[in-house]
């Protein structure tokens, strides 16, 4: 058996015997209302208008609210621009494949153009998880998330060239 | 022109227009690159010489007005909704699939191989 306030997060720890990490007393915290360990979310559901209908959100949610428009069109504009260089490296990974004299390398042409089209798809599906995780920071007024896409793709390209050199320093027919 | 337009909400100093303008004309690139890279991964789909040369033109104008138009209606959306606007998720979600169903493509053709 054991008692504890409604608000103490650590309940199941209590129960399990072990000291409770916020206040440290074990099963029975006893503290009531004294207790400062943090408050266990309470979900209680209430309306909010906007335009765009009713939406019901919790107390302790992240609030949020509509950024600056500036911003929204900065984060659209650069989703569109990941989203054009996806399109660019699709488009010349297939140039690659198709517009190239054969090289003296079985599937030289392969080698070079597939994993182009392969980081292109990587960059299209990055850019829109980034430009979603952008979005919602911004609403709830929290740090931009880092990106490690401007590495990833740097790297890539500068590996593509790397194979692009071996390639053409040992030759085409 | 864009100086004729309402402000929308939470602008303040005044950019807001032209913010606007140049979203809109990232949208025109991305469809431009779209367009290319459709036709690039597509090549051999269209006949460019003889009499079905036509075939790839009609296909590049019937997809031109669509983008034009589905541009048209984000932008009355969003000066509808004032802030914000009208371009959800959905819009880039299916810009997205979109372009991994074209690099889908792109791997097929480019595993097939060479003309």
């Amino acid at each position: 058996m054991w008692v504890a306030h409604s608000n103490c997060l650590h309940r199941s720890r209590a129960r399990t015997g072990k000291p409770c990490r916020a206040c440290g007393l074990g099963e029975v915290c006893g503290l009531g209302e004294a207790c400062t360990a943090p408050r266990a979310p309470r979900y209680h559901l209430r309306p909010r208008y906007t335009e765009r209908g009713v939406s019901f959100v919790t107390d302790d949610a992240p609030s949020e609210r509509e950024p600056d428009v500036r911003f929204t069109y900065a984060n659209e504009r650069t989703f569109l621009a990941w989203n054009r260089t996806a399109l660019a490296l699709i488009a010349t990974g297939v140039a690659a494949t198709q517009l190239l004299p054969e090289f003296h390398v079985d599937g030289g042409r392969r080698i070079l153009g597939l994993p182009m089209i392969a980081l292109g798809a990587l960059v299209a599906v990055t850019s829109f998880r980034h430009w979603r995780a952008n979005e919602r920071a911004m609403r709830r007024g929290q740090p931009l998330p880092r990106s490690p896409m401007p590495l990833v793709l740097s790297i890539g390209i500068g590996l593509v060239a790397v194979i692009a050199v071996v390639l053409a320093l040992i030759g085409s027919k | 022109m864009h100086n004729t337009e309402p402000v929308p909400e939470g602008g303040g100093t005044g950019d807001s227009g032209l913010a606007k303008e140049r979203t809109e004309l990232a949208w025109s690139r991305s469809g431009l690159s779209v367009a290319a890279t459709v036709a690039v991964t597509l090549r051999r789909l269209w006949p460019l010489s003889g009499d079905k040369a036509i075939v790839p033109l009609v296909l590049i104008a019937i997809g031109a007005v669509i983008w034009v138009l589905g541009m048209q209606l984000g932008r009355r959306g969003r000066l509808g909704a004032g802030a914000g606007g009208a371009v959800t998720a959905s819009t880039f979600r299916l810009l997205t699939v979109g372009t991994l169903i074209l690099a889908v493509a792109a791997f097929a053709v480019g595993l097939v191989l060479p003309l």
